[in-house]
Parts: structure tokens; C-alpha cells; sequence
């Protein structure tokens, strides 16, 4: 019987054995990244939603303009530009080409910005009343003028004769797709004819990790280069041979409220939550630091619009929080927070208001959904007690975090309502002078901080490993990885 | 034939119960391919076409029947996230599970099934006391916790593989099969020694039978009562047993193989499921009750062949 | 008769532990959902297993979490064990229609996966509490008791008594579940603890995939996982909590063997 198990045994280290001599080498050598969400959406660029998707893609497609780490937007497709009133012009850069080798002409660009204005893709867009082709320039001419409409340039220019950007999409950017293996991986690879500065890095594989543990012993094992959104736990385990680099994620984490529903129809419930919760604490205690605290729907990138007095309006007092609650009649609270559950921080975040909210005597309970659940339920159906999750906005535009709070807008799951603020929108959005429209943003911002709309924590610390001895990430002030500055050092 | 016939007719049943629950199941869940689509950008607008295009409007009998008709027809439908066939999908992940699983299923049989006879055998208390608790603690031990500690020691320490590079299986097949060795590991584990203590446990059962006793008292050495008698009765419960094991083989690759990140069914199915891509878990679901199907055939076919007298109760 | 030693460990190793539980109904050393400390302290005087990942204490959340991860399997077990009794002995007893329709159900359950039957109840039921939990996971146990049992059964079935008592006329309820049953113990026990067994992990598992048991509440499962993530920089996290899942799977281990060894006569 014992030789019967030795043999088994034996036989079995032996395949082990065997199958681990064998390698290949004929492989090219990949530049690594990890992700945690597969690019399992189509890849149209005007077609996708995945945040996970476009930020990857943003390596592959190109805007007339495009947005630099400093939050500013400098000309891609075209070389300049002009701007008069309602009239945009544009000169396309000489000798652009497309991934699949065909230059870019004035008619792809309408094509692109007629596409996504008819799909309602964009939905600034509709403001557009003529685009023309004409050689090499490109007139767009608006309905209305609009101060941020730049902001919406950066929507892809694709080629117009072409089928199967679903599947094997083309564009601009500095890298070409090569090919998609479901929950496998992604591979890019430079682009010779780009216009700028070529990218020093020739073969990237992005891997898809969706597991956090899994993703931390890749990183360790040599299997993964690089990998982005790690936590402070996963940082500190990490060992040597990475560096890390801190951004920020470009987010609003907040315990959302839901304002139509009792008792968070009550300003001093609001506020009462709002004392009663330490955003310092979180960050401190759960992140280890890193984070930036929030006082309202903007997060530091957008330095123009962001007001850091807003931070701690609420200084955390737990006796003021239940003197509000008593007042309000609300001296026994208990509620749900609804988190999806494959969000570590947010669930991270959650655990701590609960602990936090007990010292006011209040009693939540947490209630771990799945993403798609959180989306049709909470999100789209409004029904919810609280929430925590993240809000990044879309595009450049202070615009895209602040309009959703507006009264009539279908994103507006909150249910916030305040007359002063769907004031302050409409003027905001119809104002041509950007110094005049900053202040709009800013006061509707206040607006949502006194009316302690939703308990806002905090902008998440972007933290990147890149193996010791790469350098170049670039952090942008919204949800994209730039992978065209990466380089090795001493080469 | 008629046997063959039978089982045909098995499979069509069960899938059918399968496939028409996971329908049943997606209508229940919250969320459809087009929330879980579009996500928070969403209008209602947007929501509705989209809806409109992936014929999700219409009721679930007329959902279910086409997706059926399709079946039969070859057609397995399309992802709604990657918009691509399911079948060209599925193909490279099946592969790597069917690997995965046959690989951990050959580990239980090799190490347990010896194993197994060698501890039914075993009297010396110490033995057994030791062999119980060494067994017991390899049971206890979750099946993705097995899987960090196998990185910890073969990967980041030995270097022996190298985690989170799984190699192709077309371009390298003997090294995504010493990749998927290690898994199969941390999948077997905790069944080799549920396996071993069903046998032994089953073994000790007959032994106190009767009728092993009077053989007992007649003077028959061990051994043979061993091999003769309490084997073909212990045999029947052990295959199912085993059978059982096959089929619940697919279930621990799910965890697994987010531990490795092995880009197996078990994974896909996961993610399907949270993206409502159901053509996708449809076509899993599938796959997984064929093998349940197959597994139990298997082991009413080595059960008949061991002991006929099984054939009379399936009559009746 | 002599008690078997290992049934008599194994009690007192259960009750050890269901001891430690009902004890963190009334005290525990700190609240178990507490900050009482440091992130990651090291086991010591002030926190005798250390503290977690949030500065809690492991001791108060390992004697809690014990509670809930025992009180899941077990009830899951027993649910699963009965029903598939059930189904097990009518199969086997009557064949034909009744034993093609409950395998195909059977088989329909089997491969239908577990995480699905765990987001529609979780969905119909609410999230995160440990009821839905046990439901999900005894739906997705019947399959394995009843195909164990079924053979159980038909061996058994063709013995000389089973149709002697037949032929004097005894009730088929009465001849399946107080003639045979006993006689199927030796199959039904190990397979009650291996279920257990089985239970403990997938309770674990499901926390994995996130869809367990909520938290801050504890569970051993939910606390593995959160140790896992964690083993370089608190190690005792994991040491402590593995400990006790294998010190409760252990007692029920034993039990299951000296329960044998007694129903043997041994």
C-alpha cells in the first residue's frame, strides 16, 4: 500500500518537475500592468461607459484636444485652434495618421463629432448647430456659446470607414490596440507614426487581477510591472523593489443621502451625521494618511473650483450630534448603508461610520450589495437608506460633478433639492464668463455643504507600485492611466 | 442503447431545469445587461434603447425560447459585454478548467483512494489518532487560503512558478499545466482528506457487520476480508462519493481560480453573473450540468458493473 | 459500555468553543466591533490575540465570530442532511418516476452555481445576514447527502430483513426510517461532518466572493479572508483565526468518529 502511495507521490513531483523546466523564450518582453476590472465593454470609444475601459483606452484614442496632467487641454488631432464666440476652428495637425496607417482627414472628424452629436453620445453636443470639413480645417459652429465646451473636445476622432471599433478599435493615441483575450489580458503596443512624443515602453500586457490578494503576490511574484489603486495595506506589504507613487483617484467618497426619504429629509439629520462623522479618523485609521478630506462635490485636482474651507465646516462633535438629533426627534436612529461589497475602501469606510456613529447613539448596519445590484437599486432606483461610494467626473468640467445634484437631472439619485442651487445651475450654465461661472460652481458648492446634502470623507490616494528602476506616471486630474510616459531609467 | 438513450434524455432534463432557472434567476436578481452596462452615466433614455436593442423587453417564456431554439441550433448567442460570440469565449476558458479540474480530481484519486485503504486497514490507535487529526486539519483549511500559502511557499520562496503569469495553453502548454498543478493542489487538498475519512469511515462500517464478523470467526485472515468482502460493499457509497467529488470540483475552481487568477470558467462565470451577461452563464450553466450529468454516469456505470444486484432497485 | 475517547474529546472540544461563543453573548474582552486599539497590534497584555485591521480585538472577535460560523454550519448541515435523507430514501425506495425526477432535480441544483442560488436569495431576502447564508448553502448541500444516501439506501434495501419486514406487512415509512436509517448511519455520519466541514468552508468562500456574512459583524470566514490580505503585516491574524476553524472542525470531526465507534458497539 505504501509503494502504491510513493509511486503516486513520486509520479506527481515528477510532472510538477517536468512541466516546470520547459519555457519558452521566444516571447517578446511585456511591460506588465495589472487592472482590476477587464475591458469587457466594447471599446467604441463613443459607445463605452466602463470606467475601467476608458481608462485604458485613453492610451489609444485622442480628442481634437486632449487633457494634460496639470489639468489644462493642449491640441491633439489638431494643431490649433481658434475660438470665435460660437465659432470654433480648427487646423488639423500635418501628417496624423490612424493606427491602421491612413492620415486623418477633416471628414473623419465630422464624422466623429456628427456621430457622437446624433447619438446624443455627448450630450453638449446638442449645442452644436454645423460642423464643416474643409481641407485641413474643421469648423464647428454652436447654437449657443458655452465656456466649457472645450471640455468636450477630447471626445475620440475615428476613422469613418471602419467596422469593428467593438472589437479592434483604432484611433490616434500613442498606443495601438493589438488584440483582447477576455478576463486574460489587453496587449498595446507603441505606435511608430505618432504624431508626439513616442512612448519608450514598446510592449504593454495588462493583466486582469480582480483580486487584491492575488494582485499583491503578482506583483511580488515579478509577474506584474506595475498596478495602480493599490491600498495602504496592500503599499505596506509590498516589500522593496517597487516604488511608490501617490496621486490622487479624482473622487467624491461620501455616505450619500438619500434626501427624499425621512429621516434624511431633515436638515438636522444631515447635519447630525455629518458631526457625528470624523473624516480624519477614516483616513487616518483606515488609510494610513493618505487620502484628502472633503467638504463638498469637488476634489482638489479642480484647484480653480475646489474650496478647502468647506473641508471641515463640520468640525466632528458628537454632542452637537445629538443634540440636532434630538431636536429633530430622531433620538433612536437606525439605518442601512448599502455599499457594494467588491470596493474594499468604501466597505473599509463604511465599517468605521458605523463605530463612528454608535458614539451618537446612532445605529447603522451595513448592507454589502453587488455593483450591478447597487446600480439598479440604489442608483437607478433610488431606493436606498445612505450609501458610500465614489463619484469621478466624466469630463474636464467642474460641470460634471455638479450638475447631477441639480433637482430635475435623472443622475440626481440623491434626490437633493434646493431651489437656491437649480438657481445657481442655470446661471452657471448659461454664463460665457469663465470667472463669473467659477463663482456659480463655487456657491452651489457651499450650497451643498450647508444643506449637509450628503456626509462628504474624502478624495481616495491614488497609491501606484512601478517596479524599482521605471519611472514616468502621470497622474490627471480624471479617471485615465497614461501609459505613454512610462520609460526605464539609465536608458 | 437503451442506457444511452436514458442518459441522453437525463441530460436534456436537467439542462433544461438548469437553464430555465438561470433564467428564472437573472429575473429575479436586480439589475439587467443594460444597468450593468451603462452604470452610473445612465439616462433613462439611453437605458430604454439599449434595452430595446438587446430585446430585453420582451417577456422571459419568449426570452427563454429563443435562447433554446438557438442552443439547438448551434448558436449560443452573443456576450452583451464583449460583444462577441459566446462560443469563441468560452472555448480557451473551458480548456483551462477542464485541465485544472481532471488535474485535482486525479490528485484525490492517486493520493486518496490509497490512502484510504492503507488507514482502513490501520488498528494501532496512535496511528489512527495522529492520521485523524493530520487528516482533520488539512479538511479544515479553505481551499483559498491553501492557495496563499502554496504561492507564499512555491512561488515567492522556491520560485518554482511564477504567480499571476499564466502562461497560454496554445504557446506553453506544459507550463500552464505546471501553473494549473498548483492549483489543483489547493483544490484537492481539503477532498483528498474528506475522500480518505469517507473510506475509512465507510470500511470500519462493514467491518462490524455481521457478516464480516462470521468471517471474521471463521478463521479468514484480515487481508482478505479486507479485499473480498467489505470492499465490494464499501465500493458503491465511495464511487458515489467520488462522483460527487467530480462534479463539486467546478464550484471550488470559482474561488481558486480568483486566487491564482487563472483565467478559467469558474472566474467567467463570477463575473457574468455580476455583468447579467447571461447568454454567457447560460452556456456555463450548461457545461457545468453536463459534467454533473457525466460524473453521475460514470459512477452508476462502475456501481452496476461492481455489484448487479443495484440494477434490480433502478427497475423497479 | 466503554465511551470512545474521541467522542468524548471531541464534546469537550465543541463545548470549549460553543462556550467561548455563548460566553460573547453576555462578555468579551473588548466590543467586538470596537477600535480598542492600534492597527495590527501584536498579541500582548492589553490584547491577548492582537488587534486587526482596524484596531480591534481578535479574542472578542474570534469567541463571536465562532458563534455565527458555528450556528451557520451547523444548521446548515442539518437542514442539508435531513433533506437529503429525504430524498435519498424515497429514490432508493421507490425508483423509477420518483427517483428519475428528485436526480434530475438534484443534478439541475448541482450544477447550478451556488454563488447564483446565494445573490437570488440574497436579493429576495436582503443582504449580509447569516439566514440567507445557511438557506443558500442548505439548498446547494442537499444534492451530496442525497446522492450518498440513495446508495445508502439500495444497499441496505436488498438485504434479507429489509424484505422480511416487508413481507410481514410493516409501513414503508417505518421500514426506511426505522429499519434502514440506522443501518445507513455509517454512511450518514462522516458525511454529516465532511458536510460541516464543507459548510465552514464555503461559509469562508462566500465571504471571499463578498457575499457572506456583512460586516463589522465577525464570522470566522469573513475574518480568514480579511487575514489573508493582511499575513506579512499581522500574521497572528491569520494564526489565531485559522486556529479556530480548525480547532471547530476538528471537535465535530472527532464526534463523528466516536459517534461510529459507539454505534458500532466498539
Amino acid at each position: 500500500m505504501k509503494k502504491v502511495l510513493c509511486l503516486a507521490l513520486a509520479l506527481c513531483l515528477l510532472f510538477a518537475v517536468l512541466s516546470g523546466c520547459k519555457k519558452t523564450d521566444n516571447e517578446e518582453s511585456y511591460f506588465t500592468v495589472a487592472i482590476a476590472q477587464d475591458l469587457d465593454d466594447t471599446l467604441d470609444p463613443h459607445l463605452v461607459v466602463a470606467a475601467g475601459t476608458k481608462e485604458v483606452m485613453f492610451n489609444v484614442f485622442e480628442g481634437l484636444l486632449k487633457p494634460t496632467p496639470e489639468g489644462n487641454l493642449v491640441p491633439a488631432v489638431c494643431s490649433s485652434y481658434t475660438v470665435d464666440g460660437t465659432k470654433y476652428t480648427f487646423t488639423l495637425r500635418d501628417g496624423i495618421k490612424f493606427h491602421n496607417g491612413r492620415p486623418v482627414t477633416a471628414e473623419d472628424v465630422v464624422y466623429s463629432i456628427t456621430r457622437c452629436r446624433d447619438g446624443g453620445y455627448v450630450s453638449a453636443f446638442s449645442n452644436i448647430s454645423e460642423v464643416k470639413g474643409e481641407g485641413n480645417t474643421v469648423t464647428i459652429t454652436l447654437k449657443e456659446p458655452m465656456v466649457e465646451f472645450a471640455a468636450y473636445l477630447t471626445c475620440a476622432i475615428i476613422p469613418r470607414d471602419y467596422a469593428d471599433q467593438a472589437t479592434a478599435p483604432i484611433g490616434t493615441g500613442p498606443y495601438k490596440f493589438v488584440s483582447r483575450s477576455a478576463q486574460e489580458n489587453v496587449i498595446l503596443q507603441a505606435f511608430d507614426d505618432y504624431w508626439g512624443a513616442k512612448p519608450k515602453i514598446r510592449n504593454i500586457r495588462l493583466r486582469i487581477i480582480e483580486n487584491g490578494d492575488s494582485l499583491l503576490m503578482s506583483l511580488k511574484s515579478g509577474a506584474v510591472d506595475m498596478a495602480s489603486h493599490l491600498t495602504s495595506t496592500q503599499v505596506k506589504g509590498l516589500g522593496d523593489g517597487f516604488d511608490i507613487v501617490q496621486g490622487n483617484m479624482n473622487l467624491v467618497q461620501a455616505l450619500y443621502l438619500n434626501n427624499v426619504r425621512a429621516p434624511f429629509d431633515d436638515i438636522r439629520v444631515r447635519q447630525a451625521l455629518s458631526y457625528a462623522i470624523d473624516k480624519h479618523e477614516i483616513i487616518n485609521h483606515v488609510f494610513d494618511g493618505y487620502g484628502s478630506p472633503l467638504g463638498s462635490s469637488m476634489y482638489p485636482a479642480f484647484s480653480k473650483y475646489f474650496l478647502p474651507e468647506l473641508t471641515d465646516y463640520y468640525k466632528t462633535d458628537v454632542q452637537k450630534a445629538r443634540d440636532l438629533l434630538k431636536e429633530a426627534g430622531y433620538e433612536n436612529l437606525s439605518f442601512r448603508i448599502t455599499v457594494p461589497s467588491n470596493y474594499q475602501p468604501h466597505m473599509d469606510t463604511a465599517t468605521v461610520i458605523v463605530e463612528q456613529l454608535k458614539r451618537a447613539g446612532i445605529n447603522a448596519s451595513i448592507e454589502p450589495v453587488e455593483w450591478e445590484t447597487w446600480v439598479s437599486r440604489v442608483y437607478s432606483g433610488r431606493d436606498f437608506e445612505t450609501t458610500v461610494v465614489g463619484f469621478d467626473a466624466s469630463t474636464m468640467t467642474a460641470r460634471a460633478l455638479l450638475e447631477r445634484f441639480g433637482s430635475a437631472n435623472g443622475k440626481n439619485f440623491i434626490g437633493y433639492k434646493s431651489e437656491k442651487y437649480d438657481e445657481l445651475l442655470k446661471k452657471a450654465l448659461a454664463e460665457y464668463d469663465d470667472a463669473k461661472q467659477t463663482e456659480y460652481f463655487k456657491a452651489m458648492e457651499r450650497d451643498l455643504t450647508e444643506n449637509a446634502a450628503n456626509v462628504y470623507i474624502q478624495d481616495l490616494a491614488d497609491l501606484v507600485a512601478v517596479r524599482k528602476g521605471v519611472s514616468g506616471v502621470r497622474f490627471y486630474p480624471i479617471y485615465v492611466l497614461d501609459l505613454s510616459g512610462l520609460e526605464y531609467e539609465g536608458k | 442503447m437503451r442506457y444511452a438513450l436514458g442518459k441522453l434524455g437525463t441530460f436534456l432534463v436537467t439542462m433544461f431545469l438548469v437553464s430555465a432557472l438561470t433564467f428564472v434567476a437573472f429575473a429575479v436578481i436586480p439589475g439587467d445587461p443594460a444597468t450593468a452596462k451603462l452604470g452610473t452615466e445612465a439616462t433613462p433614455e439611453q437605458l430604454e434603447a439599449l434595452r430595446q436593442e438587446m430585446g430585453l423587453n420582451e417577456p422571459l417564456p419568449v426570452r427563454y425560447l429563443k435562447w433554446v431554439a438557438g442552443f439547438f441550433s448551434g448558436d449560443l448567442g452573443t456576450s452583451y459585454k464583449y460583444n462577441t460570440p459566446v462560443g469563441e469565449l468560452l472555448g480557451p476558458k473551458l480548456r483551462v478548467t477542464l485541465a485544472l479540474s481532471l488535474m485535482s480530481f486525479f490528485l484525490i484519486v492517486v493520493i486518496a483512494l490509497p490512502v484510504g485503504l492503507f488507514a482502513a486497514g490501520v488498528e494501532n490507535k496512535t496511528v489512527l489518532g495522529i492520521g485523524s487529526a493530520v487528516n482533520q486539519l488539512l479538511m479544515a483549511v479553505p481551499p483559498f487560503f491553501t492557495g496563499i500559502i502554496l504561492t507564499w511557499v512555491f512561488s515567492l520562496t522556491l520560485h518554482l512558478f511564477i504567480h499571476g503569469d499564466f502562461p497560454s495553453m496554445d504557446s506553453n502548454l506544459p507550463g500552464a499545466l505546471h501553473y494549473l498543478f498548483y492549483a489543483a493542489v489547493a483544490i484537492a487538498i481539503p477532498r483528498i482528506a474528506m475522500t480518505v475519512r469517507m473510506m475509512k469511515s465507510t470500511a470500519d462500517g462493514e467491518e462490524k457487520k455481521d457478516y464480516v464478523r462470521t468471517v471474521y470467526s471463521k478463521g479468514a485472515a484480515k487481508s482478505l476480508v479486507m479485499a473480498g468482502h467489505i470492499l465490494k460493499n464499501a465500493v458503491p457509497p465511495i464511487v458515489s462519493f467520488l462522483a460527487q467529488t467530480l462534479a463539486e470540483i467546478i464550484a471550488a475552481s470559482i474561488v481558486v481560480e480568483q486566487v491564482f487568477a487563472i483565467p478559467g470558467l469558474g472566474r467567467f462565470l463570477v463575473s457574468s453573473i455580476s455583468g447579467r451577461d447571461y447568454p454567457v452563464v447560460e452556456a456555463i450553466v450548461v457545461i457545468i450540468a453536463f459534467w454533473v450529468v457525466l460524473a453521475g454516469t460514470l459512477a452508476d456505470l462502475i456501481n452496476l458493473a461492481i455489484d448487479p444486484r443495484l440494477r434490480k432497485g433502478d427497475k423497479r | 459500555m466503554k465511551k470512545s475517547a474521541s467522542l468524548i474529546i471531541g464534546l469537550v472540544l465543541l463545548a470549549a468553543v460553543l462556550a467561548a461563543a455563548a460566553v460573547s453573548v453576555f462578555y468579551t474582552p473588548y466590543d467586538p466591533e470596537s477600535f480598542s486599539g492600534a492597527k495590527f497590534e501584536a498579541p500582548g497584555t492589553a490584547h491577548l490575540f492582537g488587534t486587526d485591521n482596524f484596531g480591534r480585538d481578535i479574542l472578542s472577535r474570534i469567541m463571536k465570530g465562532a458563534g455565527t460560523t458555528l450556528f451557520v454550519a451547523l444548521t446548515t448541515v442539518l437542514i442539508g442532511a435531513a433533506l437529503g435523507v429525504l430524498v435519498g430514501a424515497l429514490t432508493a425506495w421507490y425508483g423509477g418516476v420518483v427517483d428519475s425526477v428528485l436526480m434530475r432535480i438534484n443534478d439541475a441544483i448541482t450544477a447550478f452555481p451556488s454563488i447564483l442560488i446565494a445573490l437570488v436569495l440574497v436579493s429576495l431576502l436582503g443582504a449580509g445576514k447569516p439566514g440567507n447564508v445557511i438557506l443558500a448553502l442548505s439548498i446547494a448541500f442537499v444534492p451530496s447527502f442525497s446522492r450518498v444516501m440513495r446508495t445508502a439506501f439500495a444497499t441496505v434495501k436488498n438485504q434479507d430483513y429489509i424484505t422480511a419486514a416487508r413481507l410481514m406487512g410493516v409501513s414503508t415509512g417505518r421500514i426506511l426510517f426505522v429499519h434502514m436509517l440506522p443501518n445507513t448511519l455509517s454512511v450518514l455520519l462522516p458525511s454529516m461532518t465532511i458536510g460541516f466541514n464543507n459548510a465552514v468552508l464555503a461559509e469562508a468562500s462566500l465571504s471571499y466572493l463578498g457575499i457572506g456574512v456583512a460586516p463589522p459583524a465577525a464570522s470566522l470566514g469573513l475574518m480568514l479572508k480579511d487575514a489573508q490580505s493582511c499575513l506579512d503585516l499581522a500574521p497572528w491574524y491569520a494564526i489565531f483565526t485559522g486556529g479556530a476553524i480548525i480547532l471547530t472542525v476538528f471537535a465535530v470531526g472527532l464526534i463523528g468518529n466516536g459517534l461510529r465507534e459507539e454505534e458500532g458497539g466498539g
